[in-house]
């Protein structure tokens, strides 16, 4: 029988063969740990506190994570089934270990959060299609102080269903002795589809999140992460396209200020023929902030006729603000079509100067500039409710930025 | 409305204007002529208030609440909410921002300075509207990024609307006449004389006599080694038009007013 310590044993065991990231791992250069070590963290496993207040997002169906437990749960539609790992059907838990365990992760703290208690799976069943989205309300409370939280989401789309989820991730002021990991695993089944958002609010914390997909015949899985807020952020997308006519798309917008870090690892590994993928990250920095986008794009061999598009697009406020831009392809087929580029930019004294003769001061033309070269991001979003979250989120976090600083 | 006295300006340290004098009253057109690099462009710029250029001498003096007011300390965005506004020889892309979006926050900004109320978004497209209309735009044109893809008719007409929308008080049009064919020169010259009134004031700054022949200048300068070295009535255009410009400079030359 499949079970969640069966799991936990094995991510024990690729955590142990992989450790703890040093700078010397060509995709940790960028974001050493330094002194912080987050296997010296207990992991939270029982809470008391109460719940934050509700969100006004508009979405019905949520489910409230405190310090990483999932406690509530609202308006789920019937087309999703939503369990602890070892509640799932024995044919789910079945799927996970066969389709879902995978070596060699980017990322180890992927394992670290399987590691744990606080194992979920989620179904789509065959057919459904969920045109609204989920909500994953992930809290913090100050319990997490010197403690770290570690989620694990399973997800399974099974064959021609569609699905939106959001994740949040609120409240953790004044806990930067913590650490939150939420890693998500998703086996996006022949014709489905399947996105996912990622919505980090204002901490001080750092967050690690991890995504591995693998995505089947002609189904579609889709990325976004709008990272603003928390010290240190890290994201690694891993999605492996697996079957002809599977698709992915990836992006992210980070919008960084103060000291803060925000590092996103893609790699899109094109397994089959007639593969296609998207990416866009852009990044605004401010201050000493740092933002980096590493990704990789892999066409393997005798995977003909891929399209895949890579662009990172920067735009640079701050004198002392950084950003690493690393596209890469390595293309081992010879019939495939890739594009990739990476930008970083100012603001162009003249567009300022063309909106102050239109009378809008230099403070408001940056930050509408700003904002012009984020917002499009949203444009790929392409659930009606799920967009709108995302330009409401940017819409908030743009007006309590403050562009004029650089 | 408009008092340039002995204006002396420079950019990267490069002396550009070297002592204009310009008097423009309520209900004129001045032309403003001269040869490419004469500093045509930066004139109106300086006036406008461009970050870039440096005055070293002289004034401009612009009026603001009842009084002439020396402009220099005022930021460009400030100068443009007292009623001046630049028409740009090529006006800027603002990718991701929708052109109707862009013109209601600047009319919204310039109404709030002048003490006048906001429009919300439906009186304002009623507004915009009408100025499309007037300029023969299509209503898809307001859709789009300010800018972004436009042909350079296209830009040049979206500066006129921009005009007739925000309705100035003194309008200075840098080379809005320069790459137009026949058919978008006279919509932006439609667009300029429907706004001329006795209220208001326009600087044309143009290359080509062309322009001439649809607004009708009351004054034409020439505007030569950072001064303006002759100035005149709109048959100095066609002048200029036969001859060139190598005769004035000569004789600006002769009697010592450029060297």
């Amino acid at each position: 029988m499949i079970t969640l310590e069966a799991l936990k044993a094995d991510a024990k065991k690729q955590y142990s063969k992989i450790g703890l990231p040093t700078q010397k791992w060509e995709t940790w250069k960028y974001a050493p740990l330094k002194d912080f070590n987050p296997d010296k963290l207990d992991v939270l496993t029982d809470s008391k506190d109460e719940n934050l207040p509700e969100l006004n997002t508009g979405i019905e169906s949520k489910i409230i994570f405190l310090n990483g437990v999932a406690i509530k749960q609202d308006s789920l539609p019937t087309g999703l089934s939503f369990n602890k790992l070892d509640d799932a059907s024995d044919s789910s838990k079945e799927l996970i270990f066969k389709e879902l365990l995978k070596n060699n992760q980017p990322n180890p703290f992927y394992y670290k959060a399987i590691d744990t208690e606080n194992t979920y799976v989620f179904e789509i069943s065959k057919n459904e299609v969920l045109t609204t989205p989920i909500f994953l309300d992930f809290q913090f409370s100050l319990e997490m102080k010197n403690k770290q939280s570690a989620t694990s989401l399973y997800f399974i789309s099974h064959e021609s269903s569609e699905s939106v989820f959001i994740e949040s991730i609120r409240g953790l002021e004044e806990n930067s002795d913590s650490f939150v990991n939420i890693s998500k695993s998703f086996l996006v089944k022949q014709n489905s589809n399947l996105s996912y958002g990622e919505d980090s609010r204002a901490s001080d914390t750092p967050i690690f999140n991890s995504i591995y997909s693998k995505v089947k015949r002609d189904a579609v899985f889709d990325h976004f992460i709008f990272s603003h807020g928390g010290p240190f952020t890290r994201s690694d997308v891993l999605v492996e396209l697996t079957e002809n006519g599977a698709h992915t798309g990836s992006y992210g917008l980070f919008t960084l200020d103060e000291s803060r870090k925000s590092f996103h690892h893609t790699i899109i590994d094109h397994l089959s023929a007639h593969t296609t993928s998207e990416q866009l990250y852009k990044g605004i920095l401010q201050d000493t902030s740092h933002g980096v986008f590493d990704g990789q794009v892999l066409v393997r061999k005798d995977a003909q006729k891929v399209d895949s598009q890579q662009l990172n697009k920067n735009l640079v406020l701050g004198k002392a603000s950084r950003v690493d831009s690393k596209p890469q392809l390595i293309i081992d087929a010879d019939d495939v079509k890739c594009a990739h580029g990476s930008t970083i930019g100012q603001l162009e004294e003249d567009s300022l100067f063309y909106l102050q003769t239109r009378g809008i001061s230099r403070t408001k033309g940056r930050s509408l500039l700003a904002r012009a070269f984020a917002f499009d991001i949203c444009e790929k979003l392409n659930n009606k409710q799920y967009r709108k979250y995302f330009e409401n989120r940017l819409k908030e976090e743009f007006e309590k930025r403050d562009f004029s600083k650089s | 409305m408009l008092e340039v006295s002995n204006l002396k300006a420079t950019v990267d340290e490069n002396e550009i204007l070297r002592g204009i004098n310009l008097k423009v009253s309520k209900g004129e057109v001045h032309a403003i002529m001269g040869p490419n690099g004469s500093g045509k462009s930066t004139l109106s710029k300086v006036i406008a208030g461009h970050p870039d250029y440096d005055v070293t001498e002289g004034k401009v003096e612009y009026f603001i609440n009842g009084k002439m007011t020396n402009i220099e300390e005022l930021e460009a965005d400030e100068r443009a909410k007292s009623g001046i506004f630049l028409g740009f020889q090529y006006p800027v892309e603002i990718p991701g921002v929708n052109n109707s979006e862009f013109l209601r926050e600047s009319f919204n900004e310039i109404c709030k300075a002048q003490g006048v109320d906001e429009m919300d978004p439906y009186d304002f497209n009623q507004y915009l509207k009408t100025k499309l209309e007037l300029l023969e735009i299509d209503e898809s044109f307001t859709k789009r990024p300010v800018n972004e893809g436009f042909s350079g008719g296209e830009k040049k007409k979206n500066e006129i609307l921009q005009l007739s929308v925000l309705n100035p008080k003194l309008a200075l049009l840098d080379e809005t006449d320069s790459g137009l064919d026949i058919d978008a020169l006279k919509t932006v010259a439609k667009g300029v004389n429907t706004f001329r009134s006795n209220h208001n004031a326009i600087v044309l700054v143009t290359h080509y006599q062309r322009l001439l022949d649809y607004i009708e200048p009351d004054f034409v300068h020439v505007l030569s080694h950072g001064k303006i070295i002759k100035t005149g009535d709109k048959s100095l255009a066609k002048e200029l038009e036969a001859k060139g410009y190598d005769w004035v400079i000569e004789e600006a030359k002769k009697e010592g007013i450029i060297q």
